[in-house]
């Protein structure tokens, strides 16, 4: 048996059940994840938007109520005095007391009707004539002769200072128009200061433009000293059309960014709070990598125990293919030493059962290997027994019919010689031995085809039920007429039951008996012939004190064509066969008994069936 | 030595967990900024009170020292010959940002800063772009920016407080030290102003504290109506020792720069304290520290210079005060210290 077929690492169970695992943890761990990342998303988006529009609506009521504060103080001030009763000495201290009251004023001046500063007060210089200036054209003179708040544009000094015109009437209240005005410079960087220092984040910013799109205030103040215009920006046009919340667009540093902007009414201008989209998002973003760490961590902590709970699995099954293959290679004494109390160890205990059992099958199939070689070594030996008294009974017949053959055809030539004249008594003589030798050619003929029948199958008995003294009698008398050497003797037990026989070949079984004991026993010594009941058979022996037989032989006896060991006895070896073959062909049995040494003697016993009563055949006498 | 299933995992579980808490760690905050490291380099005692400003400036800001910033102060000691090791010192340890509390203070560091990569933010320095500190007040480059003490730009302003405090004045010894630039500077925009005011210019230079003590110790009564103090760091230290109780024997009032020489009998002075340019300063670090470059912050001037008197001085020499001008005054201080102050010594 060869080893299993490799695995591709993708087709193994293991890793199959790994990632079953992992995916079982996967896909709903995904669908959790894609849902809090949306809502999450989402949430942080809002509060994005809500923290800008809350920064910039309190940068819009921080600087709204600055400016008005100012604004009051001027038009208090303003309003409440008589200017033009005022000395100039006057003035300059109510300018200067102005100026102290108002923290982010630089300059004030008192105008004329016509525009024309005519005394003012700064925080930084003294004020000379030649620094009295015209605001006629000043757009914020124009707003203020209409009698309203005359805001100016926002600029910045040469020393870097961010300043801002403001110009209020004087209303007089019988005409109801200016007469004088109060124009203030006032310090935006305070302002700026405060505005800017809202912290959006670390990279978001808090920024004011004015109504034409140009920055005023920037955390990078160089940029409002640029004169940096957003004029043509999206944003710009977003403010433009009304629109200040939700705000998404791309800052003039080329940044994503989430916006949020709040209207500063009375100057136009817009204060804007806008923070980069990854900054504004990098909560939920860090939340989705925590999901996503969490997601793969699951994975792996499925996995682990996918990997542990198929390995639990798989490494016995490995273990038991290695067993098997061991098995398959012939060594049946492997046993799996698996030993669990699940449906591994229940395998593992059924595969130790089947090589116990193939174990058990294949020693009983070596045994009955072993048997049937044995079997069939003895019957090659016999084959080759059998082959061998073949060979030794060809050339047993062959001199068996050659010698009466020869001797017929010596004597048959002698007499037919010519040259020789033979009386009567040889010539009678040379005829009996020649009627002798071909009786004896046809007995041995005879036999051989009495043999061949029996073998075949084809030998047809002529049974009746008869006595068997008659037949024991006429073959003991026969047979004594054939010898001088031996006296035959008869005994029968009387009343001996009939049997169920073809007396014909019982004779010959009785005259080949006789025949051998007249053979081989010793002249002079008595062959006995005797008959008795025993049990349903009736027994006969035929016994000769003889040299008797030895023990090696007697096997062998019945074999056709054995001649054991005397060969110079004549005979072709088919007399005890073809004994056997009879008696069994009448439903008994024959055997011998030959006692070896001093006592000597053989016996040949041989049994014929009694006849049933109630058969019914004709029974002689 | 042979790894056991169970110990494989065991350390399997173990680094899961390590990888869990370090990912939730990561996940959930970004790691603090280290504190910043602030060195501020001051020429002497008289500059403290910026670097007190400066303080509380920035705690004002959020920044807690020791936590979000570490501020180390390199004090010269009245030495300015010291400040180029100071600064050496003071670099070694790697600043984020450089504070000079004074003009010696800023043009050593600037020379020895120069090509570096290290922002300077200077506090209260006068006539900074005449002075070739910076480039101009908008673009100051060289990565530096600061507080202009404005006291060269408001010596007009000054000497007229000084004429609403002392109408009767009209000889005003403008004390300057001719080597000083900015002294120079101030004593010009002085003699300026003083035509508008019809006031009388006497300049006197003072170049060193010996000179300071032999021009004191050289005042009478009736030299001068009034003495007018101009930006010089030799002056600002030696004055209220040396300067204010000879003056006061001679019965000539001191305007000076700030509330500071207010407060040890200078009758008034008209300008930006030195807590408070130190308290301004502290916005433009935080620009800085924010990441701004600091050659494009505009250079700033005080937010409001302030009037100061002292209607004890004026008692002393038998002056009254108008009116009017002590309702302009930020500062009224109403008593005077003992004669002579020992400062810096």
């Amino acid at each position: 048996m060869k080893a299993p077929f490799a695995l591709n690492w993708w087709k193994r169970l293991e890793t199959r059940m790994v990632l079953q695992a992992a995916a079982a943890a996967l896909l709903p761990m995904l669908a959790l994840a894609a849902l809090a990342s949306y809502t999450i998303y989402n949430r942080q988006v809002q509060n994005a938007y809500a923290l800008q529009q809350e920064l910039a609506a309190r940068a819009d009521v921080i600087i709204e109520a600055a400016l008005q504060n100012d604004v009051k103080a001027l038009q208090l001030q303003a309003n409440e005095q008589n200017w033009p009763a005022l000395s100039g000495r006057d003035i300059f201290w109510q300018l200067s007391f102005l100026l102290h009251s108002i923290p982010s004023a630089q300059e004030i001046a008192l105008l004329r009707a016509d525009g024309r500063e005519t005394e003012k007060v700064s925080r930084l210089q003294l004020i000379t004539p030649a620094d009295l200036i015209d605001l006629h054209n000043d757009p914020a003179f124009s707003a203020a002769q209409k009698g309203q708040i005359g805001w100016g544009r926002a600029y910045v000094s040469r020393n870097g200072e961010p300043l801002l015109r403001l110009i209020v009437p004087q209303i007089d209240p019988e005409s109801g128009r200016p007469q004088h005005y109060l124009a203030a410079v006032l310090s935006l960087r305070g302002l700026w200061d405060k505005v800017i220092a809202f912290r959006v984040g670390k990279r978001g910013k808090m920024y004011v433009i004015d109504n034409r799109g140009r920055l005023l205030a920037d955390p990078d103040f160089s940029l409002v000293l640029a004169e940096t215009s957003l004029a043509k920006t999206g944003l710009f046009a977003d403010l433009r059309r009304g629109k200040l919340d939700r705000l998404t667009y791309t800052n003039l540093s080329g940044v994503k960014v989430l916006g949020g902007a709040v209207a500063i009414a009375p100057l136009h201008w817009w204060v804007i709070v806008e923070q980069p989209v990854a900054e504004a998002l990098a909560p939920a973003q860090r939340l989705l990598y925590l999901l996503l760490f969490s997601l793969l961590l699951a994975i792996i902590a499925s996995a682990v125990p996918g990997w542990h709970i198929a390995r639990h699995v798989t490494r016995p099954i490995a273990q038991l293919s290695a067993d098997a293959v061991i098995v398959g290679n012939g060594d049946l004494s492997r046993r799996s030493d698996i030993h669990r109390e699940d449906e591994i160890g229940q395998l593992a205990e059924a595969f130790n059962q089947m090589v116990a059992d193939l174990q058990a099958y294949a020693t009983g199939l070596e045994e009955r290997v072993a048997e049937r070689t044995a079997a069939l070594s003895v019957a090659l030996s016999r084959a080759e027994e059998s082959d061998r008294l073949k060979t030794a009974f060809l050339a047993t017949v062959s001199h068996e019919l050659r010698t009466p053959i020869a001797a017929i055809k010596g004597f048959g030539e002698t007499l037919l010689s010519e040259d020789v004249e033979w009386d009567r008594v040889t010539q009678a003589d040379f005829l009996y031995t020649i009627v002798r030798e071909a009786d004896r050619l046809s007995d041995l003929v005879d036999q051989l085809l009495d043999m061949a029948k029996l073998e075949s199958g084809t030998l047809r008995l002529r049974k009746r039920v008869c006595g068997v003294a008659r037949v024991l009698r006429e073959a003991c008398a026969r047979m004594q007429k054939l010898t001088d050497d031996h006296s035959i003797s008869l005994e029968i037990e009387a009343a001996l039951p009939p049997t169920y026989m073809d007396p014909e070949r019982v004779m010959n079984v009785l005259q080949n008996l006789i025949e051998n004991a007249n053979k081989y026993a010793p002249a002079q010594t008595p062959i006995r012939v005797a008959a008795r009941r025993a049990g349903p058979d009736i027994l006969i022996t035929v016994s000769d004190d003889g040299p008797g037989i030895q023990p090696e032989v007697l096997p062998h006896l019945f074999e056709r064509f054995y001649r054991g060991v005397h060969f110079d006895v004549p005979g072709a070896g088919l007399g005890l066969a073809l004994c056997k073959g009879l008696v069994e062909a009448h439903g008994g049995r024959i055997w011998v008994e030959s006692p070896t040494g001093a006592q000597g003697g053989t016996t040949v016993y041989f049994t014929l069936p009694i006849a049933a009563e109630e058969s019914g055949r004709p029974c002689e006498a | 030595m042979s790894i056991e299933v169970a110990d494989v995992r065991r350390i399997l579980i173990l680094g899961l967990m390590i990888a869990w808490i370090g990912g939730l760690t990561a996940c959930s905050a970004a790691a603090p900024h280290p504190a910043y490291r602030l060195a501020v380099i001051a020429s002497g005692q008289s500059r403290l009170p910026k670097a007190e400003g400066l303080r509380r400036g920035l705690t004002a800001r959020g920044y807690r020292e020791g936590l979000d910033i570490t501020t180390t102060l390199y004090n010269a000691e009245n030495h300015g010959e010291r400040l180029p090791t100071l600064l050496q010192q003071a670099m070694k340890h790697k600043p984020d940002v450089i504070v000079t509390l004074g003009g010696i203070e800023t043009q050593t560091a600037k020379r020895m800063l120069a090509g570096g990569n290290v922002p300077l933010v200077f506090i209260g320095v006068a006539d900074t772009v005449d002075w070739g500190v910076v480039d101009s007040f908008q673009h100051p480059g060289h990565n530096m920016t600061g507080i202009d003490n404005g006291y060269i730009e408001v010596t007009g302003k000054r000497l007229e407080y000084l004429a609403l405090l002392l109408p009767q004045a009209r000889r005003v010894v403008v004390l300057y030290s001719s080597k000083i630039t900015p002294s120079r500077a101030a004593l010009r925009a002085a003699q300026r102003s003083a035509t508008f005011l019809h006031l009388h210019c006497l300049p006197r230079s003072v170049n060193s504290v010996a000179e300071l003590t032999a021009y004191a110790a050289s005042l009478r009564p009736g030299d001068a109506d009034a003495i007018l103090v101009v930006p010089s760091f030799i002056l600002e230290n030696a004055l209220p020792s040396v300067l204010l109780p000879a003056a006061m024997q001679a019965r000539i009032p001191v305007v000076g720069l700030n509330h500071d020489i207010v407060a040890e009998g200078a009758i008034g002075a008209y300008g930006a304290s030195f807590q408070d340019m130190g308290y301004q300063g502290a916005r433009l670090v935080d620009k800085v520290l924010r990441g701004v470059p600091a050659g494009n912050i505009p250079v700033e001037f005080p937010d409001k210079p302030q009037f100061s008197v002292n209607i004890a001085a004026a008692t002393e020499l038998g002056i009254t005060m108008p009116s009017p001008a002590l309702r302009l005054a930020d500062r009224i201080y109403r008593v005077l210290p003992p004669f002579p102050v020992k400062r810096d010594e």
